[in-house]
Order: structure tokens, then C-alpha cells, then sequence
């Protein structure tokens, strides 16, 4: 049972305990780019590995992302505008043509004004989103972080590894 | 610390694994049943999906697609679907087949159940409108159809003779009526005039001579239309001589264009053509045609498929340095049973580069199908964009060994059966956008050939047809195809057809000489009869017409000259009542009557003109233009102005006394005389 808890409680704690406010933003700019970026192509499954990858705060990352593929759909013609301007710009034409040619990469779907423009525009609205965020998750990240801990799931997780370890010794 | 960060990824890494080792197959099998299902509008089942990624492969078993149109049947169920991805390409995001085999590939098999999706309408199978009118012209009753339009020709209806015949009768009869009618308005009116002029003799005399004025006027008017009548009369003669002659003309006409159309005819060799074999013909093309409905709808559902939920927007079509389609199978043999005519018949097929692309990839899509056996059957189907005009070719051929019969006509009248010996089909249609061109074409020998008839049928028409069918040993027969898909135009041509029609026009050609002659025979006959008919009828009314106008005529000069005579002051007694007793205005017993006072008066003139002369008639007597009517209240009509006081007192009656004026005091004038009313 511990070790069947155990991993639980790490990934929960990972996820939304034990997070310093900047890891909060940077989560939260993060998931808000892969929010933004269509799914079904290799980008926002590279992105989410990235994500994963880092220290970054996982829960408020992925409220992000969910937030952003809430409202990103409303903007797909300014990301279709925004897209087709950098594809199309001759400078860039063999750029995407080495692209194109290499393995994996197509799968990105970087050749569609649509995913070009949400995942340009999530780059760009990533360190003002950090920014802007970062007071708000200086002020609230103990209160957050109590209130995570106060959930009846985590109380029931902790408490459960608690009790087994009691029970064990 | 490191533990805490390695463990949760680790957990994810492994997660992800997991359901790429076990959730995606299920994840296919999933997806690919609604996306089929959304494509077919039926019920898909697909037993099992499995997927590899080294090296990127899969296979499917058992799938079967339910018809939508016809519940409890798959539009097609196949065993098993294996192929192999090329992994240099899957890696550039371009799906390369290299080989697939298709195995147990069926069309039209028979489901455990309806195989219709809940709260799904089914739709009705109709068939579409073109072959609606199609079918219905082919089953026309083919031999009926030949005789009707035969005889058609020869239908008197058709001819000059019996439309303007009935139409100037008809006209005549009409002007007659009108022209009776006319007369038969103006004999009250003559009659009215009569009874006034009878009633005028119980009028006062100055009412007498008011009367008589009108009289006069309405016996002018009534002579005006009398004789307007007599005009209208008169014209009827040129009219109708006219209109015998435009008869006479339209007979010579009619006679001509008979012994012209009988020997130009000729039965309709497309139309004998279009019943004999449009049934069959047109039943494969429409089947072919739903064929190629049926895929092009697929294709479009697949499309829609793939289109993703968020805005497609624009793909930079970037050339990528070796550029290829982004799917290329290369090549798929396939191989199954098909069902025809309820035989199972084995066949296979080879399908090479059916692409995304095949302009880019430069090479035209080939299915090629075989099938052995009973029916052979070979079919190419070539698509290919880097033609001239885009378009898809469909070759195909099937030889029948076991033959088969195709029948015309109704049994219950007269049916016609022909037995194919090893017919041919051949298909050639090219497709492009939604325009297609293309024929169908049979060729067979005839092994056999019947007409029966349960009916009515004519033993010569009967024999015939047998005649004409005995030459016919081998036949074509082609339908062109043309137009849209969804509204093709389909036109049949085919020898037999013309060999059936020289055989029956040669067969009918005795009865058409007979028909002829009966035809001429009738036009003459017809055309005499409405020429005596009209003039018979014309005569009789004109005759009638013309006595009752000139009585009409007489009467009323008559009633005219009485009415000028009493209404002018200095008239003649004598000559007034003459011309009242001559006349037949009155009864026969009144005109002798007044002939006998005539006579009176007149041996009572001449005795007066012997005694005293001058004395009581002024000789001569004074003009009427010299006698002052309106000083001379007692100047009636018909007596003589100044002297009727002197002959009052005379015979003792007092000059006031006018209860007996005008003819009715010749009594009391005239001694011996009664008068009886």
C-alpha cells in the first residue's frame, strides 16, 4: 500500500504543493502556451514534455492549458492572420523547407498558419503572463498551498501513508 | 529532492507508455468505428485492431460495413486488412504503404442484424428519376405500342377532312340558329303590329290617326329589319359555296397524304430497341452509377473526417526537398468471393499507388479486378489527374457463359423472350468532376427466341412478330451515357431494333395496303357525306328562311301602305276599305263583309253622283293637303273631310254622338248594311 501511495503523493505534491511563486507563474505562462497551440500535432506533445520536464508547477500549469483551449478557439482567425504573415515571409522559405525535410518535425503541423500563430503568440504572451502573475501567485501561494493541503484528497492520501507506516512498524 | 522530481516524471513516462503499449489500439479500434460510422451512416464492427510502431504496422480483422439503404446487409465485409507503414517516411509525416493485402473481401453479404445505428431514420430506396422514366418507357407494351402508332397514322381524327367537315357544320349550324332566331324575333313583332292595327278601329278617331302615325313609324323600323334579314340572307350563298370548295380541297388533300404516309412508314426501331433490352441496360447502369454515388459520398464523409475541430486554417505548401504525397499506398492485392447472380465467384485485384496526391506523385491510380469462372469479368478502373481532362476511366468487361433471357411485354397480352447465348458486357465511362460520358454495349448471339400470348393478340400480328424474330441470330445493343451523375442521360441504340423493325414493317406491310385502301374509301365517303349534309342543311334552312322573310316582307308593305292610307285625312273610303278587305290584316268573314260595304258604297257613290251631283261629295274632292286637320275634329281616316256632320244629322244621330267612329258607322250610312262585330 505505501508504495502504491507513495508515488500518488509525490505527483500530488509536485503538482500543486511545494511550489514557489515562480514556478506557479512560469506554470501557469507555460500552460497557457500549450493551451493555446492546436492539439493533434507533435508541438503540443513536445511542449507538455517540456513542461513536465521542469520544476515548473504542473496544476497551475495545467488550469492554463485548459483556460487557453477554452478561449483560444475564439482567436483562431487572428492566429491564422498572425501564422500566415510569418510563413509566408520569403526570408523564412528555406527555413521551412530544411524544416520540412527533417524527421518529426512535419509532425509539428509548423507549416500551418493556425498552429504557427497560436504557438507564436503564446511565446510572446509567455513572459508578460509571468510577470503579471507572479505578484498574484506571491500573495495567494500560501493560501493556495494551505488549501491544497486541506483538501479531503490530500488529507486522505497523507493520512493513509501515515497510517500504513504505523500500522507497518 | 531528487527522488521528487524524478519519481512524478518517471510516472508520467510510464503512463504514456502504457497507453501507447495497451490504449492505442483500442483507442483505434474506437475511433475508427465512429469515423466509418459517421461516413456510412450504419453500424461498423470491426473485431480487432492491432498497431505495432517497430516496425509501424497494422491490422485490422473482421470489418464489416452495414448497408444504410438496406438493413441487414454489408455494403462490403472483408477478413482481414494487414499493412506496413515505411518508417523513413511515417518520420517526414507521410503515410507510405509499401504492401497491403485485403483478404475475404465480400460485397453484399448478409448481417446477423439490421445494422442500423439507433435513432437513425432509414432511408427509402428510391430510384432515381431518370430511371424511373426510363423503365416506364421500357415497359411500354412493345408490339401494342407498334400497332398503335401504325395506326395511329391512318386515325381519321388526324385528317383535314374530318376537322374542317365538322368544323364548318358546326359553324353553319350555328348561323342558321342565329339567323331563325333573328326571324323568329320579328314574327311577334309583326303579330304585334297586326292586333294594333285590329285595335285601332275601337280608338277614337283622333287616338285613331295618333295610332296610326305610330304605327306607321314601328311598321318602317320592322320593315328596316325584315329586310336587313333578307340581306343577311342573301350572303349566305357566296359563303357556302366557298366553304364546299374548302372541303372538296381539304378531301383531295387527305387523299394524297394518306397514300404518302402509309408508304413512308416505318416501325421505330429505338423505341422496339428501348423495350426489348432498356430494362436490363438501364438497370446495370444505374447500379453502376449508385457504385460511384456511393464511393463519392464516402470520400467526401472521409473528408470531413479528417477536417480537425479547430479552424483548419491555411497550410504553407512547403516543398519539402524530396517531395512525395503524404499518403502513397503503392500497392494492395485484395482478394475475395463476389455474388452473381446469387453464384459465388472468386476474384482478386491488385489497387497500385492510390495517393493523397497523384499529380505531385505523377503516377495515375490502377484497380485492376479479375474474376474467373462461370462470368468473366475483367475491370480496370484508372485515375488519373495528370490527364489533359482530369478524369477517372472505368474499363470493364463481362462475358456470361450461362447466358440469360431479357423479355418485352406483358404475358397476360403478348410477351416477347429472348434467350442470350454467352452475352458480352462492356463498360467504358469517364468521369470527370460530377460530368460523366461512357457507354454500356451487349453483344450475344441469340439462342433462342419465343412470343407467346396469353391474350388477345392477333393471330397476323402474332405471326408476325415470329416472322421478323426468326431472322434475328445475334444482336448489339449500346447505351450512351452522358451528362451528370445524379441526372445522367442515357440514349439506347441497337441493331435489333432495326432487324425487328424491317421484319414487321415487311410483315404489316399487307395489312397496311388493306388499311390504305379502307382509308381512302372512308375519306371519300366522309367527306360526301358532310358536303350533303351541308348543303342539304343549308338549303332547307335557307329555304325556309327566305319564305317565312318574304311573308314577312308582304305583310308588312302591307300593314305600311293601310297605315299611310288611314293616317292621311283626304284618303278614299273606298279605296281604304278595299285595301283593308284585300288585305290579311283582318278575318276572312270581316274582309267579305267589307267587300260588300265597298260595293254599297260604291253603287251608293254612283247613284249619289247621278242625283246630286256636287251636292254632297264635292267633285272632285279636296286635296288632303287643303283640309285644316286640326279645325275639322271629325276628319277621320277614310271619310270625307266636312261632310261627316251633314250625314250624322241626316240619318237623325246627333254630331256629338261618336260612340260608333270610322268603319264601324257605315251601318248607319249606308242602309241594308249590318255591321256584326
Amino acid at each position: 500500500m505505501f508504495l502504491l501511495l507513495r508515488p500518488v503523493r509525490l505527483l500530488l505534491r509536485a503538482m500543486v504543493l511545494d511550489s514557489t511563486p515562480a514556478q506557479m507563474s512560469l506554470g501557469f505562462a507555460a500552460g497557457v502556451m500549450i493551451g493555446l497551440v492546436p492539439r493533434g500535432n507533435l508541438l503540443a506533445i513536445v511542449l507538455a514534455f517540456v513542461l513536465a520536464a521542469t520544476r515548473l508547477n504542473l496544476g497551475i500549469a495545467a488550469l492554463g492549458a485548459l483556460l487557453a483551449a477554452l478561449i483560444g478557439s475564439q482567436f483562431d482567425t487572428v492566429f491564422d492572420q498572425l501564422g500566415w504573415m510569418i510563413l509566408s515571409r520569403p526570408e523564412l522559405a528555406d527555413v521551412w523547407t530544411w524544416m520540412y525535410s527533417q524527421p518529426l518535425l512535419p509532425w509539428t503541423s509548423f507549416n500551418n498558419s493556425v498552429v504557427m500563430g497560436s504557438f507564436v503568440t503564446g511565446l510572446l504572451l509567455f513572459l508578460p503572463l509571468h510577470f503579471c502573475t507572479r505578484p498574484l501567485f506571491n500573495r495567494y501561494a500560501c493560501t493556495l498551498s494551505t488549501y491544497g493541503k486541506r483538501s479531503w484528497l490530500v488529507r486522505f492520501i497523507t493520512g493513509a501513508e501515515m497510517a500504513d507506516r504505523l500500522g507497518s512498524v | 529532492m531528487r527522488w521528487k522530481w524524478i519519481l512524478p516524471r518517471f510516472i508520467i513516462v510510464a503512463m504514456l507508455v502504457g497507453f501507447l503499449q495497451f490504449g492505442v489500439d483500442p483507442l483505434l479500434h474506437y475511433a475508427g468505428v465512429h469515423s466509418l460510422q459517421a461516413i456510412t451512416g450504419a453500424k461498423v464492427d470491426i473485431n480487432s485492431v492491432s498497431t505495432s510502431f517497430f516496425p509501424p504496422s497494422a491490422r485490422i480483422d473482421g470489418l464489416a460495413l452495414a448497408s444504410r439503404s438496406r438493413p441487414g446487409k454489408n455494403i462490403l465485409e472483408l477478413n482481414q486488412l494487414s499493412f506496413r507503414l515505411e518508417p523513413h517516411s511515417l518520420s517526414r509525416r507521410r503515410f507510405v504503404v509499401r504492401d497491403a493485402r485485403m483478404e475475404g473481401l465480400q460485397f453484399d453479404t448478409v448481417r446477423n442484424d439490421n445494422g442500423q445505428l439507433p435513432f437513425q431514420q432509414v432511408p427509402e430506396e428510391t430510384e432515381p428519376s431518370w430511371l424511373a422514366e426510363k423503365l416506364a418507357d421500357a415497359s411500354r407494351d412493345w408490339l401494342q405500342e407498334m400497332e398503335s402508332t401504325a395506326f395511329e397514322q391512318l386515325d381519321p381524327n388526324q385528317l383535314q377532312t374530318w376537322r374542317l367537315g365538322q368544323t364548318l357544320y358546326q359553324e353553319w349550324d350555328t348561323r342558321f340558329q342565329e339567323l331563325s332566331g333573328e326571324a323568329r324575333g320579328l314574327e311577334p313583332r309583326v303579330k304585334n303590329l297586326r292586333d294594333q292595327f285590329r285595335r285601332l278601329r275601337e280608338l277614337p278617331p283622333i287616338e285613331q290617326i295618333e295610332q296610326g302615325v305610330r304605327l306607321a313609324q314601328s311598321t318602317d323600323q320592322l320593315l328596316r329589319d325584315v329586310e336587313n334579314l333578307n340581306q343577311q340572307l342573301r350572303q349566305v350563298a357566296p359563303r357556302l359555296k366557298s366553304d364546299v370548295e374548302s372541303l372538296d380541297n381539304a378531301r383531295k388533300s387527305d387523299q394524297e397524304l394518306v397514300k404518302n404516309k402509309i408508304a413512308a412508314f416505318h416501325p421505330d426501331a429505338g423505341f422496339l430497341s428501348r423495350t426489348l433490352l432498356g430494362r436490363d441496360l438501364y438497370l446495370q447502369i444505374a447500379q453502376l452509377l449508385s457504385w460511384v454515388e456511393t464511393f463519392s459520398e464516402y470520400q467526401s464523409g472521409l473528408e470531413d473526417q479528417l477536417r480537425p475541430e479547430r479552424g483548419d486554417g491555411r497550410w504553407l505548401a512547403v516543398l519539402p526537398e524530396h517531395p512525395s504525397p503524404d499518403f502513397h499506398l503503392q500497392n494492395l492485392a485484395f482478394s475475395g468471393i463476389m455474388s452473381i447472380r446469387k453464384e459465388p465467384v472468386a476474384w482478386h485485384g491488385t489497387l497500385t499507388d492510390l495517393s493523397s496526391d497523384s499529380l505531385l506523385l505523377g503516377q495515375p491510380t490502377i484497380l485492376q479486378a479479375a474474376a474467373t469462372g462461370a462470368n468473366e469479368i475483367r475491370l480496370t478502373i484508372t485515375s488519373d489527374p495528370t490527364a489533359e481532362d482530369g478524369t477517372t476511366s472505368i474499363v470493364a468487361s463481362w462475358l456470361d457463359h450461362d447466358g440469360f433471357s431479357i423479355a418485352a411485354g406483358r404475358p397476360e397480352e403478348l410477351q416477347l423472350r429472348v434467350a442470350l447465348e454467352e452475352p458480352r458486357w462492356d463498360l467504358n465511362l469517364q468521369l470527370g468532376g460530377k460530368g460523366l460520358k461512357g457507354f454500356l454495349s451487349l453483344n450475344t448471339n441469340v439462342r433462342d427466341v419465343s412470343v407467346d400470348s396469353e391474350g388477345s393478340v392477333r393471330p397476323e400480328l402474332l405471326q408476325a412478330t415470329r416472322t421478323a424474330l426468326a431472322s434475328v441470330s445475334q444482336f448489339r445493343a449500346a447505351a450512351a451515357i452522358s451528362g451528370e451523375l445524379k441526372k445522367p442521360r442515357v440514349e439506347l441504340s441497337s441493331d435489333l431494333g432495326h432487324q425487328l423493325a424491317g421484319g414487321m414493317k415487311n410483315a404489316f406491310a399487307e395489312q397496311f395496303e388493306t388499311a390504305k385502301t379502307a382509308m381512302l374509301a372512308s375519306i371519300d365517303r366522309k367527306a360526301t357525306g358532310f358536303l350533303d349534309q351541308l348543303k342539304s342543311r343549308c338549303e332547307s334552312e335557307y329555304t325556309r328562311l327566305s319564305k317565312e322573310n318574304t311573308e314577312l316582307l308582304a305583310q308588312l308593305r302591307e300593314v305600311q301602305t293601310l297605315t299611310a292610307a288611314l293616317s292621311s285625312p283626304g284618303g278614299n273610303p273606298g279605296l281604304v276599305l278595299k285595301q283593308v278587305s284585300q288585305s290579311k290584316l283582318l278575318s276572312e268573314r270581316d274582309r267579305n263583309r267589307l267587300q260588300k260595304v265597298d260595293g254599297t258604297i260604291e253603287e251608293f257613290k254612283q247613284k249619289l253622283n247621278r242625283n246630286t251631283k256636287g251636292v254632297l261629295l264635292g267633285a272632285p274632292l279636296a286635296p288632303p293637303a287643303s283640309v285644316p286637320r286640326a279645325t275639322d275634329p271629325l276628319a277621320l281616316p277614310g271619310l270625307l273631310p266636312g261632310n261627316l256632320p251633314q250625314l250624322l244629322q241626316k240619318s237623325g244621330t246627333s254630331s256629338s254622338t261618336k260612340k260608333k267612329p270610322g268603319i264601324e258607322m257605315l251601318p248607319e250610312i249606308i242602309p241594308g248594311l249590318k255591321w256584326d262585330r
